[in-house]
């Protein structure tokens, strides 16, 4: 439990102090941990060096403009198809860099692995984790980069409440969130504002260190376990989170959250 | 001898004989076919003078010799079931492995331009950029 406080470049909000009133005040905590021009375009060469993993299952009808408005920041999309009914594969070869099929379908956390042992392969320098269903917006990527490049963090992980309150969010799914975020800090002693957003970025070393082994979804907790264990500095930067009816009805219900923690519960306790 | 008893007696005899000749041909590992022998043999045992497991129950505390025998077979019941959950989640593990490799081995590229546009049938970006907010 004391973890959280071995990592000289924690979170700087607390979440109590993440409330902020205006989402864009430049001289709030949050506006300092990214750079206030998080959305000019990074250097050529440092955009080479990112792969942009996504793992998708049963996205033909989102995945192809996610894909398409990545690549005109970051060349390096690898696609995980985790073994999609529908013609994931086929609209993911029109559109991505590299394609990966899973013959069967693992979970999110299966092919979250696969994407970026892939890309390690490829040479990558940086990874980044980036959800399939258009929640995430490409420009963010750059301010979750940012510490990373400055030597500040070698994870810097997507938080949407860092931000101020977000009112796209609806009450239901954030009052799950802040379980979600409570019940990280309880278990793995790790401070976060917000347990479970799908953008993260990762340093080369940190992605080396990074082992899924609970395929489904109970991957979130899995890469805060890693944080943890490994004491790798990490922050939080602040992201926008589109919630169309399309990535709310994708998305994980507030039911699913509990069989999540149970997964997580359950396989720690047989490791 | 009563007819239940030689029921169950055929039962148990039989389940402990296929059980050896199971492990003899190798067809169950040697773990789990000497483990049901056993417990057939002693169920034989059990059948044919149900006294026994009443004094070895009192020897624990037990009154019946039933309860204990129910008590046991939670147990044994109870410890397959998780070595079984282990097992699968082994091989889960295991197919994960196996599906990942078949993946970066069979990676295939895709343009390497960037489309210009997202394919025209489907939600166009700033379909995606317009957050719905439903009414929660």
């Amino acid at each position: 439990m004391t973890a959280a406080h071995a990592n000289p470049n924690a979170a700087p909000n607390a979440p109590g102090a993440s409330a902020s009133p205006s989402p864009a005040a430049p001289d709030s905590p949050a506006a300092r941990a990214a750079p206030s021009n998080a959305d000019a375009p990074l250097p050529q060469h440092i955009r080479d060096g990112v792969f942009v993993v996504i793992a998708a299952y049963n996205e033909t009808q989102t995945l192809p403009a996610v894909v398409a408005e990545l690549r005109h920041l970051y060349d390096n999309v690898v696609v995980v198809d985790d073994g999609s009914h529908d013609a994931t594969f086929h609209a993911a070869r029109r559109c991505a860099r590299y394609v990966l099929r899973h013959a069967v379908n693992r979970g999110q956390g299966a092919a979250l692995q696969t994407g970026i042992d892939f890309a390690l392969l490829h040479d990558a320098r940086y990874v980044v984790t980036f959800d399939a269903d258009g929640q995430h917006r490409p420009e963010d990527i750059a301010a979750l980069l940012q510490p990373i490049l400055a030597g500040r963090a070698e994870i810097a992980l997507g938080s949407r409440f860092l931000s101020g309150a977000p009112e796209s969010i609806p009450l239901s799914r954030r009052l799950v969130l802040k379980l979600a975020v409570l019940f990280t800090r309880l278990v793995n002693g790790v401070k976060l504002t917000d347990a479970h957003n799908g953008l993260r970025c990762f340093s080369r070393s940190a992605a080396e260190r990074i082992h899924i082994s609970a395929d489904r979804m109970a991957h979130a907790s899995e890469i805060i376990d890693l944080i943890r264990d490994t004491g790798l500095p990490y922050t939080e930067v602040p992201v926008t989170i589109r919630y169309t009816d399309y990535s709310l009805a994708k998305g994980q219900s507030s039911l699913a959250a509990l069989r999540i923690m149970i997964h997580y519960i359950v396989g720690r306790l047989f490791d | 001898m009563e007819p239940k008893q030689l029921i169950l007696l055929s039962v148990f005899a039989a389940l402990a004989v296929a059980s050896l000749f199971a492990t003899s041909t190798r067809r169950v590992a040697p773990f789990v076919g000497l483990v049901v022998a056993l417990s057939s043999f002693l169920a034989c045992l059990a059948v044919l003078w149900p006294d026994l497991t009443t004094r070895l129950a009192q020897l624990v505390g037990i009154n019946r010799g039933a309860d204990l025998v129910a008590y046991a077979t939670t147990v044994v019941v109870f410890v397959g079931f998780l070595a079984m959950y282990i097992r699968l989640r082994r091989v889960r593990s295991d197919l994960t492995r196996l599906v990942r490799q078949m993946a970066i081995a069979e990676a295939v590229e895709g343009p390497t331009t960037p489309p210009q546009t997202a394919h025209p049938d489907n939600a166009s970006q700033s379909d995606l950029a317009a957050p719905t907010t439903p009414g929660q």
